[in-house]
């Protein structure tokens, strides 16, 4: 009668906790393109968000009795996922997460402005910038941004992923546009990009 | 002239988390400046910019690969021993059968009170809650598991099993040692009675709620780090296993995270050892150690 794929998410996972085969891989049908776009975005690199991705649906399979029935299985699921991003982070030290300093400004402002138009549909190269720029911001606004921002969670439902307050997730997310401000100004208005380097980033004060 | 108002102020504002004052001031200075007011659409517009960015899809491969991943774990569980073996009447089948944890040679790493304190584990589950509270207090404090030893489990009931904590505790790397004081604390006899104000066994079973079975052992993920940890510490055992989170310094998401407490008789000290539970999977034990540190005992 119940067919794996009409069952709900919770139901789904205790069957997979109590030795049924299928259960699980249902799951991860359900939840991998979310997963993956998550995991993207917070590594950058698909390479390592395919890592991750493997990482974080094993530690479900294997955790499923961790799984505490009071949230969302996908909110779970966010977390877990979330926090195999970070041990690849992590272990790899891909960068430290400091400000960036005005040579890295230069050489990404330089790339962009040697001898392009803008792509009238700023696509392609919007995402690298995008994904570029996200690398100056601490991890916590960086997470913050790309739930809510980029990804498009209600501010409630970043909050009950990251196990923090809602406040918390507004103010992590209003810090970070603002310090996204000079990298993505040129987004905005082509015609400015070459200014990126100069004061502008710092003009907030004057 | 006056200053600008700087962007983050601006940013705060829009998502309203300014307080009255401050937000006035900033809109008096809004309406006669044109600069901030574009600094202000600019955040506007950097949160399109990054709405804009399409998500790439799942490559085909990727989905294969974990597809395979999955299959084989589900293979993986059919051959252990005792893996599909229907669940002991206390739940707890989640990850198959648990390695049993070894015996070390004799009880000398084991604080006595913590042996006692395996027999009075449900109520060492109550004092998790209530350590997590002082910590966490605007955080909903979850449900919590009692990892007790079952009477009908005289099998598992070896000297040398260690006590399980599911304390939920969220420790941080810059309070990792109160806290794992205030967690050996909670487990101390002495502390015990004193720690369970109107201890919440119905409200914890409660809170439990849903069909989802409690572990009531270590899970086998944690025994197989356990043993793993062992080969490179000389055989050590810890005596209590907490399972909580983790966060480390400099921000990120908290993780969870198993926290090992090893104790040493001649010194009343614990080596506590925060570990990924990675530890479980193929690479180096060492790998997965998130932190360390030494503290009293209660």
């Amino acid at each position: 009668m119940d067919a794996v794929q009409e069952l709900p998410d919770k139901e789904l996972l205790s069957r997979h906790a109590q030795g049924d085969d299928q259960a699980f891989n249902e799951l991860v049908k359900r939840h991998r393109e979310r997963m993956w776009a998550v995991a993207v975005r917070v590594l950058g690199d698909p390479e390592e968000a395919s890592d991750a991705l493997q990482d974080a649906f094993l530690s479900a399979f294997r955790g499923a009795h961790r799984f505490r029935g009071d949230a969302q299985v996908s909110t779970w699921l966010h977390r877990i996922v979330i926090n195999a991003c970070h041990d690849r982070m992590r272990r790899k030290l891909v960068r430290p997460s400091v400000p960036t300093d005005d040579a890295t400004l230069d050489v990404l402002s330089n790339e962009r402005t040697k001898g392009t138009t803008p792509d009238p549909t700023g696509r392609s190269d919007s995402s690298l910038d995008v994904q570029a720029a996200l690398e100056n911001l601490p991890p916590e606004q960086r997470l913050a941004l790309i739930l809510v921002d980029m990804l498009g969670y209600r501010v409630d439902e970043a909050a009950e992923i990251l196990e923090i307050a809602s406040g918390t997730v507004k103010s992590r997310c209003a810090r970070g546009r603002a310090r996204l401000l000079p990298y993505l100004a040129h987004l905005r208005n082509p015609e400015d990009s070459r200014d990126v380097t100069s004061p502008r980033g710092g003009d907030r004060r004057s | 002239m006056t200053s600008h108002v700087d962007a983050e102020i601006l940013a705060l504002s829009a998502e309203g988390l300014l307080d009255p004052d401050e937000e006035g001031s900033v809109q008096e200075h809004l309406a006669g400046c044109d600069e901030c007011g574009e600094q202000l659409n600019a955040l506007a517009a950097v949160s399109r910019t990054l709405g804009e960015v399409p998500a790439p899809p799942l490559p085909a491969d990727v989905a294969a690969r974990i597809e395979d991943a999955v299959q084989a774990e589900v293979q993986h569980r059919h051959e252990r021993p005792s893996g599909p073996e229907p669940p002991r009447s206390d739940g707890g089948s989640g990850g198959g059968a648990p390695l049993p944890l070894h015996r070390p040679k004799g009880p000398k790493h084991w604080m006595p009170y913590l042996v006692a304190a395996a027999a009075a584990i449900f109520v060492i589950g109550g004092a998790g809650a209530i350590v997590q509270g002082m910590f966490f207090q605007d955080e909903p404090v979850g449900a919590t598991y009692e990892e007790a030893e079952k009477d009908e489990n005289p099998d598992t009931a070896l000297a040398y099993r260690p006590v399980m904590l599911n304390s939920d505790v969220e420790y941080t790397e810059e309070e990792l040692d109160t806290q794992a004081s205030e967690v050996l604390g909670s487990v101390s006899p002495v502390a015990l009675p004193d720690a369970l104000p109107g201890a919440p066994e119905s409200d914890a079973e409660e809170r439990k709620g849903s069909s989802h079975p409690t572990p009531s052992e270590a899970p086998s993920d944690v025994s197989s780090c356990v043993h793993k940890l062992g080969s490179t510490n000389g055989g050590q055992q810890p005596a209590l296993i907490d399972v909580g989170s983790f966060q480390p310094s400099g921000g990120g998401a908290a993780e969870d995270a198993w926290v090992m407490y090893y104790g040493s008789e001649p010194k009343d000290e614990f080596d506590v050892v925060v570990v990924s539970p990675r530890c479980a999977g193929t690479g180096p034990a060492e790998d997965s150690v998130l932190a360390e540190t030494t503290v009293a005992g209660p």
